[in-house]
């Protein structure tokens, strides 16, 4: 049984490198919905997410939508487990798998062969797995000799199918999947596309952050929507992109 | 599982130092990375070595006026130890700003990227000492009868790279400008530290040497490897460091470690 439960979970960006004095004054001007915001030292952040409240169980599919700086990849890390939330709680049980950016830990100097071992290390594959998901991983590139070349010599196609085919061999019971994670050209675009729905289907829980409706409605059931770090809307995909296509329409 | 009520500093300290298999790849391919491409490949880590003792052994030792044999062994070791030292401390700051896309993308205890730069500034060190340990050795300095002793050194040597990566990984990364303080504190320590001159040139004057805990951190493994008795106090000062620094860094460490990620 896998689950993902977020309690009044706030995310709090500090800015560390802007002109503070400067923003102090923009803060000083009455702006009730400013995402800018003062901690208890006066010091300035960005209010990533407010008041999530969420509870996902096994079997939904949520489209998390929402329009740029909304949140959503930040919901993504938190879910994933890499952005602690500054006040609120996290519980997530079941492993969780995060595809946030293609070529993630591929490193130039090293061989193919040996960066998939790694990265799948550093995905946390325990290390009597991986001989066997290395070998499908080859097979899956069709990379040829060329998987014992260090991949500062591939060509941009090849290395994104390298980083696609380790970053999909997980086989998490939470998938979290950013849109920024694409895939490939287009004679692999196929091979790939299999790939990425296998991943979805075996799944348990899966949210997706897109602005894609096509691909969400092919994915998904269930839509939430983010607006200004807060959740504007949570329910059946239908009803939730219709808000957010009204709200969106309304703002321009 | 990921559950921020259940997770501990202590267990990011334990899960990070189990997980060797890609700690100790981290650093490898750091190492493999640096000498890429070079056509003498690691042997540079060697070759400056060999350049910077043998230059500083020759001219020091007519300056200090103390015989060759003896000069060049203790300054070889003094120099490789320090070299490890500085290096950890140094690149220490950056710890956790080298990791940001590792961080930003995958859940692991940052102990690992902690222990990634204590273990590639080893495996440099290692090479280094070899030289180190072949000048004690050309120049009949080198002793095995305090050998269990200078492993003891050794082991605890590295082991202050641990705790000085997590205590300035953490301020590092949220202090950009440590950098420029701390590379001028390693430099007036290198010159403070008996490295280059013998602590009983100080005469009464001793206690300068005593009191500064980087020269009982290089006595403990100099010391041995050149047949000489290495004081208690060395090892009480040293251990006394451990426990101190290791405090310190686990205080700073529990206290913003979930802080790390937003500061990148």
């Amino acid at each position: 049984m896998a689950s993902v439960v977020l309690e009044n979970v706030y995310v709090d960006f500090p800015l560390l490198q802007q002109d503070q004095r400067s923003l102090k004054r923009l803060l000083s001007a009455p702006r009730a919905t400013s995402r800018f915001k003062m901690d208890d030292s006066s010091r300035v952040i960005v209010r990533g997410l407010r008041e999530v409240n969420l509870s996902l169980q096994d079997g939904d599919r949520v489209g998390v939508i929402g329009l740029n700086g909304a949140g959503k990849s930040t919901l993504l890390r938190v879910m994933a487990g890499i952005y602690p939330p500054t006040t609120g709680s996290v519980a997530i049980k079941g492993k969780v798998g995060a595809l946030l950016t293609v070529g993630l830990g591929l490193r130039d100097d090293v061989s193919g062969f040996k960066n998939i071992e790694f990265c799948l290390m550093l995905f946390g594959i325990p290390p009597e797995e991986i001989p066997e998901r290395r070998a499908e991983i080859v097979d899956f590139t069709n990379l040829g000799d060329f998987i014992h070349l260090h991949v500062g010599a591939y060509s941009a196609g090849m290395r994104t199918r390298l980083a696609f085919a380790i970053a999909t061999s997980i086989d998490p019971e939470i998938l979290v999947l950013d849109e920024v994670f694409g895939a490939g050209d287009s004679t692999f675009l196929k091979k790939a596309q299999e790939r990425m729905h296998d991943l979805i289907h075996k799944a348990r829980i899966f949210v997706f952050a897109s602005h894609a409706p096509g691909l969400l409605e092919q994915f998904c059931d269930k839509a939430l929507f983010l607006d200004g770090g807060a959740i504007q809307a949570f329910g059946p995909l239908g009803e939730v992109m219709e808000l957010y296509e009204q709200t969106v329409a309304a703002r321009s | 599982m990921v559950s921020y009520s259940k997770n501990s500093a202590t267990n990011d300290l334990v899960v990070g130092l189990l997980d060797w298999p890609l700690w100790s790849r981290l650093g490898w391919y750091d190492v493999v990375a640096r000498y890429r491409r070079s056509w003498v490949g690691p042997l540079w880590m060697i070759a400056t070595t060999i350049i910077f003792v043998v230059s500083l052994g020759i001219v020091y030792s007519v300056l200090f006026k103390i015989a060759i044999k003896d000069y060049m062994p203790f300054v070889a070791l003094g120099t490789v130890i320090w070299t490890y030292i500085s290096a950890v401390t140094s690149e220490s700051l950056q710890t956790f700003v080298e990791a940001e896309v590792y961080m930003k993308q995958v859940n692991r205890s940052p102990i690992v990227y902690c222990c990634r730069v204590v273990w590639r500034n080893t495996i440099i060190f290692g090479n280094q000492l070899i030289v180190a340990l072949l000048v004690a050795v050309v120049f009949g300095k080198f002793s095995i009868y305090y050998f269990p002793l200078a492993v003891l050194g050794l082991v605890i040597l590295i082991v202050q790279g641990v705790w000085i990566n997590i205590l300035l990984g953490v301020l590092g990364t949220r202090f950009r400008d440590l950098g420029p303080l701390v590379q001028n504190l390693i430099q007036i320590c290198f010159f403070v530290t008996p490295i280059l001159w013998q602590p009983d040139s100080l005469g009464s004057n001793r206690w300068i040497a005593e009191i500064n805990p980087a020269y009982h951190l290089i006595q403990i493994l100099r010391a041995p490897i050149l047949g000489q008795t290495p004081e208690a106090v060395s090892y009480i000062a040293v251990i006394g460091l451990t426990v101190v620094g290791f405090g310190v860094a686990f205080y700073f460490y529990q206290k913003f470690r979930h802080r790390i990620v937003y500061w990148l």
